[in-house]
């Protein structure tokens, strides 16, 4: 029988991991880099930053060719003390990344899987997992890609699709008009942009230390990965910022995972995919993640072979998590990883193969080693190229438009501070379901009246029993905690199905509550209680974004659903 | 004598003692071994063969011996039935010329003798000679062939084994006729002395594998070995812990039969009706023997819903717990406010709910399966039907749970090997217990964590979840046997760890596959 052999990687395992490791992140943050970075040039930002990306890829695989598929045997080849100083300072890159990502993870689970939980309670399983799934040896980390490809990749192609048809494409190609103008000063925007583009999609560096087979250059497995990488990065872009609009994408780091909210299953067989769906993302997250892990341990064997090599990777990485707590320390590490990481990933392999040409021309050997080479010198430059600009912007804050943000501020991946823990939700049966809403706006406090169902009699939707319950409150949330209080029970807004935004111009009394004229209410477009309402909506997870809104505008009364007025409201536009 | 007795054993429970020339002093010992036992039926008696007549004493145990062969080839022929014709060398002459029966061999151990008494043969001690003669005279009480009663289906052959080594080799040996069908055979226990023989065809199953399960079955030296399943778990260990089995267990031949053919190696335990086979993968355990005998379009709609009720199994509580606990806004409208409607008379928690109603599945199940034949089908009708709907009535259960819980468990009893779905009706409540705690979360950690574990099992070389992980090891036939079955004709190619890949088959124009 064939033997397995235990740290050699096959062609099929390559792709898939390096799949995994590399869209799982890129679809989620390459969008909201863009639009922070370039703002209107996002998509000639992004284009530029897939160009970088091949030109990293192929060095890649030139520098994995030079040495034939075994970069990692190079650096820890003959125990040499550089090797291990190379092999600690590449265990300690991959440790911080690792940690980054799985911060970053617990944040994107807390706000819109688990709420309940503090970020550390959240945090320590998924840790947990990435660590059972960082042992052993490149074999079975090989069958863990190939296994779990399937199970992220489908679903979240699935999500793609069934999200399209709410995708404007007008967010996306109206940018020739912008094209000419990118051409002056905001050239650094946009090639700060392409740089973090290709910063996201350097993950892929790990295909650096993945041994694979001994014949996949012949096989070519890097051309099925950057194609394959190209083509779902660029999908997941134009689904997200065509279903989500720049504006929303923009506002925070995790927005864009908001898409899957946007996914509708044929017949409504389920309301609502984002949960499952984003429960599969975990899955490309936790490869990544123990990924980095994994490699992290393999070069700390390189430092020291000691049983407890292990252990300690372990414990650098739970300190780098708590580091990243601390937001002085967040700062430092964000530069770091922002501007020297990805300089230090290509520096030293190319010291190495510049070395080692050295030492073969000395040697007199030849070989068509020399056209890897080249490729990967010239690759080098190229990368070093793209990604001064960013540094030039930083330096001088000035250049590129009134950016009075530092890149770190404009890009807040890792937000601990803010997060207030949601409270746990009480069962299904104690819980009052709303159906429709009403939202009555006044000088004061608006009215929120809430229909709620009763549920042994439900017969469908516009059946008229149940009971109504209002209040006047600043906000939604305030409403419904008035009601929580006054109940003892929480409404649940999962299954809302419209809401009516009533105009205030008239006098009005509902619920024995007179309210007052306004005369800044009755144009959608200028209310900023209707802007303050629709914001507030889009920061509820539970409430759909499919939901139908009717609502005054001027003299008509029109229908829209909450996805597009929201999109419409972040990108500052009419609702 | 007696007082030295216990000298006479070695630490491995071996009789060190030798046969003696003096007849005498082979009874003496004879008498302290089988003291105490009154199943054992010693008989002494001299044969005229010469002026001073030859002392011959037979030993054998009553209940596992055929009394009337040893009286009718050996103590006939030898007494009242001789010949006349007297021989040199009488401890030949019998062997050779009068004991009447072909299955009689010459041995030189005291152990082994009182081995073979042990098990059912009977020795023949001669004065004057340090070596004893065997009949094979072995007449154990067993059970006939019968129905196959744990592993159905609807088409097929429907013997199974029983607890008789050599009938069980005999079953395999009627479907395999093929000189190349080995049996290689063992002792494992040091006090049950159980017969273990591996069947596997020479040119087609790997031997290193072969030699690998001899070793594990060699290097333990244990009291006995009753079942299959001990000698199962415990070689099984020697890769490392783990819930799911790394080895087939099987009461039906055609499916060891066709497991041999594979190339993989079966192993039959004296006294157990259970044979196993290594290697195995997931695959394997989802394949049930009707597959091949059906049309390849329905097997693999069999197939397709066997990998569906293994997700079931594992998953469809802790779903359940997730969705209405954390996500009730995935579910329909009105299938949510059905929930809502059942639970409003629950006094429980919906994980709470849901543990009940799996415990008491799993006492409805041990019930059954201890209770005899029809008191069982009783229980098993009075416990779902009654005590179910009493516990709805009695608002510690919703119905929503009862549903769910019964399709998990007829989800798990889809899966065609019994060892295989009880793993993962161990891991449901994992999974269950991370739903309840963290939702979608907690489950697809669950999720991700048995999947990691998956993929790091292997049965003897080959990986658990193959062909789906490793796929690059076999290009030949890594497709043919998946959920999708291939045709019979296109099945040309063994998988990878056999010795031999390419099966016998004839295509259309009688050409032989290459």
């Amino acid at each position: 029988m064939e033997k397995l052999q235990n740290n050699i990687l096959s062609k099929r395992q390559s792709f898939r991991l390096s799949i995994l490791e590399n869209i799982t992140l890129s679809m989620v943050l390459i969008p909201y880099i863009t639009i922070n970075i370039s703002e209107k040039y996002h998509v000639i930002a992004f284009l530029f930053g897939i160009i970088f990306t091949v030109i990293y890829y192929l060095w890649i695989d030139a520098v994995r060719g030079y040495y034939n598929g075994d970069f990692l045997g190079r650096i820890s080849g003959k125990n040499s003390i550089l090797g291990k100083i190379v092999s600690g300072v590449y265990s300690f890159r991959y440790l911080l990344r690792g940690s980054l990502i799985i911060l970053f993870f617990g944040q994107v689970a807390r706000e819109f899987i688990i709420s309940n939980y503090d970020l550390i309670w959240i945090i320590v399983p998924f840790f947990l997992t990435c660590i059972y799934g960082a042992v052993g040896g490149v074999e079975r980390r090989g069958r863990i890609g190939e296994i779990l490809f399937a199970w992220m990749i489908v679903p979240i192609i699935l999500a793609a699709v069934l999200a399209l048809k709410g995708i404007n494409y007008y967010e996306i190609f109206n940018t020739e008009k912008y094209m000419r103008g990118f051409l002056g000063r905001d050239i650094f925007d946009v090639f700060s942009g392409a740089y973090f583009v290709l910063l996201i999609m350097s993950n892929s560096e790990l295909m650096l230390v993945n041994k694979g087979i001994k014949n996949e250059r012949k096989n070519n497995v890097i051309f099925h990965i950057i194609v394959w990488q190209i083509i779902s990065v660029c999908f997941a872009y134009v689904c997200v910022v065509g279903v989500l609009g720049k504006g929303f994408v923009a506002s925070k780091s995790i927005a864009s995972l908001n898409v899957l909210e946007a996914a509708e299953f044929p017949g409504k067989i389920f309301k609502r995919l984002d949960y499952p769906i984003m429960a599969f993302w975990i899955i490309g997250v936790f490869v990544l993640a123990s990924g980095y892990l994994f490699w992290a341990k393999k070069l700390a064997y390189n430092v020291a072979k000691n049983k407890y090599s292990f252990l300690v990777t372990v414990i650098f990485c739970g300190f780098f998590i708590y580091a990243w707590y601390s937001e002085k320390t967040s700062k430092v590490l964000s530069f770091y990883l922002f501007f020297i990481d990805f300089f230090i990933g290509v520096f030293i392999p190319m010291i190495y193969v510049l070395t080692d040409i050295g030492k073969e021309k000395k040697e007199r050997k030849s070989g068509n080693k020399n056209i890897l080479s080249y490729r990967a010198i010239l690759a080098t430059m190229v990368l070093f190229s793209a990604s001064v600009f960013p540094l030039i912007s930083v330096l001088f804050s000035n250049i590129g438009g009134s950016k009075s943000k530092s890149y770190q501020e404009k890009l807040d991946l890792v937000n601990v501070s803010n997060i207030i823990t949601g409270e746990k939700k009480s069962s299904v049966e104690n819980r009052d379901y709303c159906l429709q809403m009403e939202v009555q706006f006044s000088e004061n406090k608006n009215v929120y009246s809430f229909s709620l169902v009763d549920v042994n009699n439900f017969q469908n939707e516009n059946d008229g029993t149940g009971s109504l319950a209002s209040f006047e409150a600043d906000s939604l949330l305030d409403a419904l905690e008035n009601y929580k209080k006054s109940n003892g029970r929480e409404i649940d807004l999962g299954h809302l199905k419209q809401i009516t935004l009533y105009d205030v111009a008239k006098e009005d009394e509902r619920d024995g509550v007179k309210l007052k004229t306004g005369d800044n209410f009755n144009n959608v477009n200028t209310g900023e209680e209707y802007k303050k309402f629709i914001k507030e909506t889009s920061l509820i997870n539970q409430l759909p974004k499919s939901v139908k809104i009717i609502y005054q505008n001027g003299n008509n009364t029109d229908k829209n659903i909450l996805r597009k007025l929201i999109k419409a409201l972040y990108n500052g536009e009419g609702l | 004598m007696q007082e030295n007795s216990e000298e006479w054993f070695g630490k491995d429970n071996r009789l060190k003692k030798k046969i003696s020339k003096a007849i005498e002093e082979n009874i003496d010992v004879l008498e302290v071994i089988f003291s105490g036992c009154g199943d054992v039926v010693k008989k002494s008696f001299y044969l005229n063969r010469n002026e001073r007549g030859v002392h011959i004493y037979i030993c054998y145990i009553d209940g596992l011996t055929d009394n009337n062969m040893v009286e009718e080839t050996i103590i006939k022929p030898l007494s009242y039935e001789w010949s006349g014709v007297s021989e040199e060398d009488i401890y030949e002459a019998i062997y050779y010329v009068e004991a009447q029966t072909v299955d009689i061999s010459k041995e030189t151990s005291f152990d082994k003798t009182v081995e073979r008494i042990l098990k059912g043969d009977t020795a023949i001690f001669v004065d004057g000679y340090e070596k004893t003669l065997i009949v094979s005279s072995k007449k154990y009480p067993l059970r006939g062939i019968s129905e196959n009663r744990n592993e159905g289906g609807l088409r097929g052959p429907q013997d199974s084994f029983n607890e008789g080594f050599r009938k069980n080799t005999a079953l395999i040996r009627r479907r395999i006729r093929d000189s190349k069908l080995k049996v290689k055979q063992g002792i494992i226990g040091q006090r049950t002395r159980t017969d273990y023989g591996l069947m596997y065809l020479e040119d087609v199953a790997d031997l290193n594998i072969v030699n690998e399960l001899d070793n594990r079955l060699n290097r333990y030296e244990i009291d006995g070995i009753l079942d299959s399943g001990m000698g199962e778990h415990l070689i099984d260990y020697d890769d490392g812990f783990s819930l799911f089995p790394k080895f087939q267990s099987t009461v039906r031949p055609d499916k060891v039969a066709a497991g041999i053919l594979e190339g993989r190696v079966a192993i039959l335990f004296d006294n157990s009706p259970e044979v196993i086979l290594a290697p195995v993968n997931l695959n394997m355990m989802l394949q049930a023997s009707d597959d091949y005998y059906n049309s390849c379009a329905v097997a693999t709609f069999a197939r397709v819903i066997r990998y569906l009720a293994l997700i079931l199994a594992v998953a469809l509580p802790g779903l359940y717990i997730a969705i209405t606990t954390f996500h009730s806004e995935m579910l329909p409208t009105k299938l949510l406010f059905a929930i809502v409607s059942a639970r409003s008379k629950v006094t429980f928690p919906i994980v709470v709910e849901v543990l009940i109603m799996e415990l008491f599945f799993e006492l409805l199940r041990e019930a059954g399966i201890r209770l005899p034949g029809a008191l069982g089908n009783t229980i098993g009708v009075v416990g779902g039907l009654i005590v179910g709907q009493a516990a709805v009535d009695a608002g510690i259960v919703s119905t929503i749970v009862v549903i769910v819980v019964a399709l998990t468990a007829i989800a798990s009893f889809t899966i065609p090997n019994e060892g295989f779905a009880s793993s993962f009706r161990l891991l449901k409540f994992f999974e269950i217990i991370l739903s309840a705690l963290f939702g979608f979360y907690g489950f697809i950690l669950g999720l991700i964590a048995i999947i990691v574990h998956l993929c790091e099992i292997e049965s003897f070389g080959v990986p658990y979840l193959y062909p789906y992980v490793s796929g690059e090891l076999d290009s030949l036939s890594n497709k043919q046997d998946l959920i999708f079955r291939a045709p019979i004709k296109s099945m040309k190619y063994r998988p990878f760890w056999a010795k031999n890949r390419v099966r016998f088959v004839r295509g259309k124009n009688g050409e032989a596959s290459k």
